[in-house]
């Protein structure tokens, strides 16, 4: 039977897909027409801009009192031998466009410090990282409120990020830089230095206040990290924190070894969510590819990554339960994560540390009776949540604990960079899966949760909640997980010159890695940003004004992961 | 006679505590912390082989599980807290890293294992180890108290005092 022709609607022009991005690069230009030496789309939702040194903060400003581009997502150098390029990255949360922005600056081979201006004074998130890079890179940012070593140890005198040093710390070129660790390091804990504001401090006030040493071993600290804090009676009047117990430096290591090489360390960056943070890194070096992974491969990650987000938060109501002195909580948490670690075991062989995503695909596809197992677990661990609330949010010791207590405000949590579940519990809509969908997360239903309370239990019961929109991902997934190949073809070894920088939605907010490559098999320069460094610095900035008992259970509630803070 | 038969019995009773209730040091570095919370937990459930009661001060305790990668920031912590612990006291290495570096090894700020520091009894391979190698590694411990016991050793007298080439903290 011959069917009737059908009438053809006329064809409009397909929409620009990059129509907002360049009108906010008209935007930018025309408002600062000398300062950029270059500013394009380079796909959607992210602008790739180079500006001058001289003007530097005044774009700043610019780019956050009138541009909208409210959230500081990181900063880094990249050591080009002969000068640094500083990037720093930028998010809008309302206008939903990332803004990569470069500043070169020359330095001469040796091993000294290279002046540049802060930018604290507009973004006060950039304190952490910029104390990062003075450490790795030796930049001195003039006019920064608090500048020290904030990962090696005080008695260390080189800059080991630099390209005049080898992996050991040691210099390619003695002429160049100083030797390099320290001798005495086995037995010398070395100096810590104290906060700038507290050795300026009036007699009167350090007279009245008590420092309180936490750590670096102590079980509220969810690993090796030191806590300072100045209590004024009760209340803590100023905190500090020290960390980089665990610097293993993965950026060192990812310009020393090659891209394949480097595909079991993400898991080791964060050791409670790595499947996460498997895909932040292989995202990246997809993009500079340029290869898509087919669609079965898609879901199989897409259901990997929010098995290994339940598994991540339920680590995270055993570790607050923990910290109020819940065990039973912390009994049943590690329980029900069990049951993920099983799956894992299935799917790639390793409990823990998985190792399962290649560039292109992942390793192997997913068992038989996987679908089975993975929807059983499921369904114990969502009859578990009834129990977990039982003694959790229906507790009254546990509720005056956690209700009312740290609460914080929408424009703190924009302005000190938080990111994650913690952002979303003051009420600010930010999802990485969302907001810049990557992978196929647009075919899925799901809500991102949001609470407008900003205190201890609204963080808390963000996770519940997202474990709940998670099990509901994973069985869409499953229930849609189409056939056809789960592996790409794809290059191991040369990777084309670029740079690339991924964003992924891991359990504790936005995670990236920032790539540049030369075509060479190592990478020039691996960034890797953490989510849990940035919300560190929230709650140590959340803390000033508690109380002492409070102060851990509000760090407590950032969920710190010290492989991820440290790197 | 029935003196020294008594001594026996009370030297009997006191390897049979040692052995029976090893009381490790809380204290996860890194990844492996992570396995060996999940060692405590209910699947392996390793405190009913009377092994892991874990405390939080060195002085408490007498079995270190030293698990994670060890750093030139965290060496001096991890050698006062072996020196604070009591005598006689144990040292499990525990995966890769405090073996011998293991992924991380050669790089500026990694410890290429932690003997470098402090005297090992049992290193566990793995990275990370599985719960069960983990109270593999328990299990010899065990063995050797027992074999100290039989030699006619007390554990702590036959053990170096200080790691060599190690100087201690003026």
């Amino acid at each position: 039977m011959a069917s009737k022709p059908q009438l053809k609607p006329p064809v409009a022009p397909p929409p620009d897909p990059l129509q907002a991005e360049k009108e906010m690069v008209r935007a930018l230009l025309g408002a600062l027409p000398n300062d950029f030496m270059s500013l394009k789309p380079a796909r959607r939702r992210r602008l790739v801009g180079q500006c001058l040194p001289a003007t530097f903060l005044h774009v700043l400003a610019f780019l956050r009192n009138e541009a909208g581009f409210d959230h500081f997502n990181y900063m880094t150098a990249v050591d080009l031998r002969s000068s640094f390029d500083l990037v720093y990255n930028f998010w809008s949360i309302q206008k939903h466009m990332e803004l990569l922005l470069k500043v070169n600056i020359p330095h001469s081979q040796k091993d000294e410090l290279v002046p540049f201006s802060t930018s604290t004074g507009v973004y006060p998130a950039a304190e952490w990282f910029e104390r990062e890079v003075y450490d790795l890179f030796g930049i001195d940012f003039t006019g920064h409120p608090d500048q020290r070593r904030i990962l090696l140890r005080e008695d260390w005198k080189t800059h080991p990020l630099r390209k005049i040093y080898d992996r050991r710390g040691s210099p390619i070129n003695p002429a160049l830089g100083a030797a390099g660790p320290p001798a005495l390091w086995r037995t010398n804990e070395g100096k810590i230095a104290l906060p700038k504001k507290w050795l300026e401090e009036d007699p009167d006030v350090s007279e009245s206040v008590l420092t309180v040493n936490f750590g670096p071993h102590h079980p509220s600290t969810h690993g090796p990290l030191m806590v300072r804090l100045r209590l004024n009676g009760e209340m803590v009047y100023d905190a500090d924190i020290v960390m980089g117990y665990l610097h293993r430096n993965h950026e060192k290591l990812g310009e020393n070894n090659t891209w394949i090489q480097m595909l079991p360390y993400p898991d080791r960056t964060n050791y409670v969510s790595p499947i996460n943070w498997e895909w932040a890194y292989v995202r990246a070096v997809e993009e500079l590819e340029g290869i898509e992974p087919p669609q079965r491969a898609e879901y199989i990650r897409v259901i990997m990554a929010e098995l290994d987000r339940i598994q991540s938060h339920l680590m995270f109501l055993a570790t607050s339960g923990d910290t109020v002195g819940q065990l039973t909580g912390f009994v049943w948490g590690l329980r029900d994560r069990e049951l993920i670690l099983d799956l894992n075991e299935m799917v790639a062989g390793a409990r823990m540390l998985p190792n399962y995503f290649r560039f292109g695909g992942v390793n192997r596809d997913l068992p038989k009776g996987f679908s089975e197992r993975a929807n059983n677990a499921l369904n114990l661990i969502e009859s578990h949540l009834a129990e977990f609330s039982a003694i959790y949010e229906r507790n009254p010791v546990f509720l005056g604990r956690f209700k009312g207590v740290g609460v914080l405000s929408p424009q703190n949590a924009i302005d000190w960079g938080a990111v994650g579940p913690g952002l979303r519990a003051s009420g600010v809509q930010f999802d990485v899966r969302r907001d810049d969908p990557y992978s196929v997360y647009d075919h899925f239903d799901f809500d991102v949760v949001v609470s407008n309370d900003g205190d201890n239990l609204a963080r808390f019961m963000m996770r519940v909640e997202e474990i709940k929109q998670s099990i509901s991902i994973v069985r869409q997934a499953l229930h849609g997980l189409p056939s056809g190949p789960y592996q790409a073809k794809a290059s191991l070894l040369s990777i084309p010159p670029g740079e690339s920088s991924s964003r992924i939605e891991t359990p504790r907010g936005e995670g990236s890695y920032f790539l540049v490559s030369d075509g060479s098999p190592r990478a020039v320069r691996m960034k890797i940003k953490s989510a849990a460094f940035i919300n560190l610095y929230v709650a140590k900035r959340q803390m000033v004004g508690e109380k002492l008992q409070d102060a851990l259970v509000i760090l407590g509630t950032w969920d710190p992961v010290l492989g991820e803070i440290d790197r | 006679m029935a003196e020294l038969d008594d001594l026996r019995g009370v030297v009997t009773v006191v390897k049979w505590g040692r052995k029976n209730s090893l009381w490790p040091l809380a204290f996860g570095i890194a990844c492996c912390a992570i396995e060996l919370m999940q060692t405590g937990a209910s699947k392996t459930d390793a405190e009913r082989l009377g092994m892991l009661m874990q405390r939080a001060s060195p002085r408490q305790a007498d079995v270190m599980i030293v698990a994670g990668t060890v750093t030139k920031k965290m060496a001096p912590v991890v050698r006062r807290l072996y020196e604070q612990m009591t005598e006689p006291k144990f040292v499990v290495s525990m995966g890769a890293c405090a073996t011998s570096g293991g992924p991380f090894r050669d790089l500026y700020d990694v410890v290429d294992g932690v003997d470098d520091m402090i005297p090992v009894d049992v290193y566990v391979p793995g990275c990370p180890p599985r719960p069960e190698a983990l109270v593999y590694g328990l299990t010899r411990i065990q063995e050797m108290i027992d074999s100290y016991y039989q030699a006619g050793l007390t554990p702590g007298g036959a053990k170096p005092e200080t790691a060599e080439g190690v100087q201690t903290t003026a």
